[in-house]
């Protein structure tokens, strides 16, 4: 049985999706489980972070690997980072600074460890092996932060 | 026009500091460096946080001992250093250890000729030193006595063609890992130095003894071993220990029996350590045996059929100059649920191939297989996520079996010849592996790189292509999809001067 629920982003769309799907997220989770106490088809949850465009592509994601095994606990702590990067994951990252900064903030948020993994592992891939020149020009969705070194 | 560009605050401005951290531990120090020179605000996480600056080194070389008057102007506090080429510069090392003694962790000294009076100031005024690692250092004499240096948070040391007269100063340290590569005796005369150093450590679990330093350590039994261990690696490549030897080894195998769990037994001729590795470490999980000579051992074969079977043994890796298949048969019997196997038979690769359908019918769960080249016959192996091959010699066999087993994710060979090239695209473009890693020469890599860049493979991720005479055997990597324009140019200047 589908336990419809509601996103709610920054801007005011709003997204319906299967809450199987959104618990992905360790913030959703947290938030249907300890204060929907598991009462919670057709429930908004409000995402102030997190921007329409963006929710959008987090929620694609989290679709396209809901069948995926549950990553193991360390220590209860910690969950192990993706191993494998998939050619899915490779296409669907392949967007501008801002989006793929905006995903590693909404992972980061949204507590949503495999996304995590996989943005911060496309920054490091765009920056490695890169002149500083080439990383001013490659992060240049804020110029104001390199203004005092170049 | 995408709702992202309107964002008014910049959307690196606003990840947090924490996750950039994740992102600079996993790259590389040059890349570090430069990153640091982008702006003030990677500059400072870059330097004020110790896991990022903990990757930092200091590397010393014989160039820098002309102008040491620089050493006191160092702002960073480098918690690894590296000492390359230098001869005894005894004021100067001093220098370097009051300055970076009290927050050095990791010290390195290679190809470098120091006094003994220099090594015990240095190691003296490292109190938080954690890892030790010399190779090749001469050390000459010119302390009588020493009093003991406490070294209490020292844990791995690393001794390679260095006079073990370097154990003198480790007495009073309580390790926990030990590795001493020996190419001659450097043990001789100095013997005793590591043998009262051994007798007073409590806590160490890994022992790797290479070349010589595993015959000249138990040419006796006088070591009082207090710990036991859980790792022990012995390893060299020619001649044959004394039967006093062999028998020291064997009574330190079974001293920790109940304990190892990873063991690697690499003596070309000693049958009767190998055999007591087999029957009676019975917890190991990981081993690594070179099995020469054992088959002639008739014992053996009496014993191991009494044995009961092995099932915490998920790595085995098994070489041999030659052997009998019917003898293998009977090791992997004493081992069945191994899951990531290794099978090294250099003279007869055919015993491997014959081998193969037992292996298929016999252990089904094998993840990680390393065979000289798959058989003629296409097998199943339902589990298997790496294929590792010495070489192939039909690609087409190669890609049947891959097409057959399709969980495998990873396939890598050692070696592909120029004339193999004509064929290589099958592997290449026909299968649907996600990684694969390929060596061989110049000219095999060059025709692997042209064919690539006239064509992008849509199924792969990643292809790595070896050079097998470059120095550093690192390999050049290219993530798919990527850019095709300038691969050759990158190719040619990754292995420079090589091709």
């Amino acid at each position: 049985m589908s336990n419809m629920i509601y996103l709610q982003s920054s801007d005011g769309d709003i997204f319906e999706t299967d809450a199987q799907i959104a618990k992905c997220s360790g913030t959703i989770r947290f938030m249907l489980e300890d204060c929907y106490m598991g009462e919670y088809e057709g429930v908004l949850i409000p995402l102030p972070n997190v921007n329409s465009a963006i929710l959008r592509k987090v929620l694609k994601w989290a679709d396209h690997h809901k069948d995926d095994p549950v990553p193991i606990e360390d220590d209860g702590h910690s969950v192990k980072q993706v191993s494998v990067f998939s050619s899915w994951d490779a296409e669907f990252l392949e967007v501008d600074q801002g989006t793929l900064f905006g995903l590693v903030q909404a992972a980061n948020y949204l507590d949503i460890q495999g996304l995590l993994d996989v943005t911060c592992k496309t920054v490091a891939n765009k920056i490695s092996g890169k002149t500083a020149d080439d990383i001013r020009n490659t992060l240049t969705t804020n110029q104001n932060k390199f203004q005092d070194f170049i | 026009m995408d709702p992202l560009e309107n964002e008014p605050n910049s959307p690196i401005g606003n990840v947090p500091v924490e996750i950039f951290l994740t992102i600079f531990l996993s790259l590389d120090v040059k890349c570090l460096k430069n990153l640091a020179l982008t702006c003030s605000w990677f500059r400072d996480i870059i330097t004020e946080n110790v896991l990022v600056t903990r990757k930092m080194k200091l590397k010393l070389a014989k160039d820098f001992w002309q102008s040491h008057q620089e050493l006191p102007h160092f702002g960073r506090r480098y918690e690894t250093i590296e000492i390359y080429d230098v001869e005894n510069s005894h004021s100067m090392l001093v220098d370097l250890s009051v300055r970076f003694g009290n927050c050095l962790r990791i010290l390195t000294i290679e190809k470098s000729t120091l006094d003994e009076f220099t090594l015990f100031t240095i190691l003296s005024s490292c109190e938080c030193l954690e890892e030790l690692w010399m190779s090749e250092v001469e050390i000459r004499r010119n302390l009588e006595e020493i009093r003991e240096i406490i070294l209490t948070k020292l844990r791995s040391v690393t001794i390679r063609y260095t006079s073990w007269r370097v154990f003198r100063y480790l007495v009073g340290a309580q390790i926990s890992s030990l590795e001493i590569d020996s190419y001659v005796d450097e043990g001789r005369g100095t013997r005793h130095h590591l043998v009262q150093m051994l007798s007073k450590q409590n806590q160490l679990t890994t022992l790797a003894l290479y070349g010589t330093a595993c015959r000249t350590l138990f040419r006796n039994s006088d070591v009082n071993w207090r710990s036991r261990l859980t790792s022990f690696h012995i390893k060299y490549y020619f001649g044959k220990n004394s039967n006093n030897v062999d028998e020291n080894i064997v009574q330190f195998l079974l001293l920790n029996s109940q304990t190892l769990t990873n063991v690697e037994i690499s003596l070309p001729n000693s049958r009767r350590v190998a055999a007591c590795t087999v029957l009676n470490l019975g917890n190991v999980t990981s081993l690594t045996l070179q099995i020469n000579g054992l088959q002639r051992y008739e014992d053996f074969y009496v014993q191991l059929a009494n044995e009961v079977p092995n099932r915490k043994l998920k790595h085995l890796n098994l070489s041999a100059h030659s052997s009998h298949s019917r003898f293998i048969k009977s090791i992997l019997k004493r081992y069945p649920t191994v899951t990531d196997l290794e099978l090294r038979i250099v003279e007869n690769t055919n015993v491997v191939q014959n081998m193969l359908p037992f292996l298929s019918d016999r252990f089904p769960h094998v993840e990680q297989l390393f065979v000289p080249e798959t058989s003629n016959v296409v097998l199943t192996f339902p589990a298997l996520k790496k294929l590792h091959l010495s070489y192939f010699k039909d690609v087409n066999n190669l890609v049947k079996f891959i097409g057959k087993n399709k969980s495998i994710e990873i396939v890598i060979v050692d070696f592909v010849h120029v004339q193999q090239m004509s064929s290589i695209d099958k592997l290449i473009y026909d299968t649907r592996i996600p990684h694969l890693s390929l060596a061989g020469c110049s000219q095999s890599l060059q025709k692997i790189i042209d064919l690539v860049q006239s064509k992008q493979p849509e199924q792969m991720q990643t292809l790595e292509l070896r050079l097998l005479a470059h120095e550093s055997h690192e390999a050049f990597k290219i993530h798919f999809p990527c850019d095709l324009n300038d691969l050759k140019v990158k190719f040619l200047r990754f292995f420079g001067a090589d091709l």
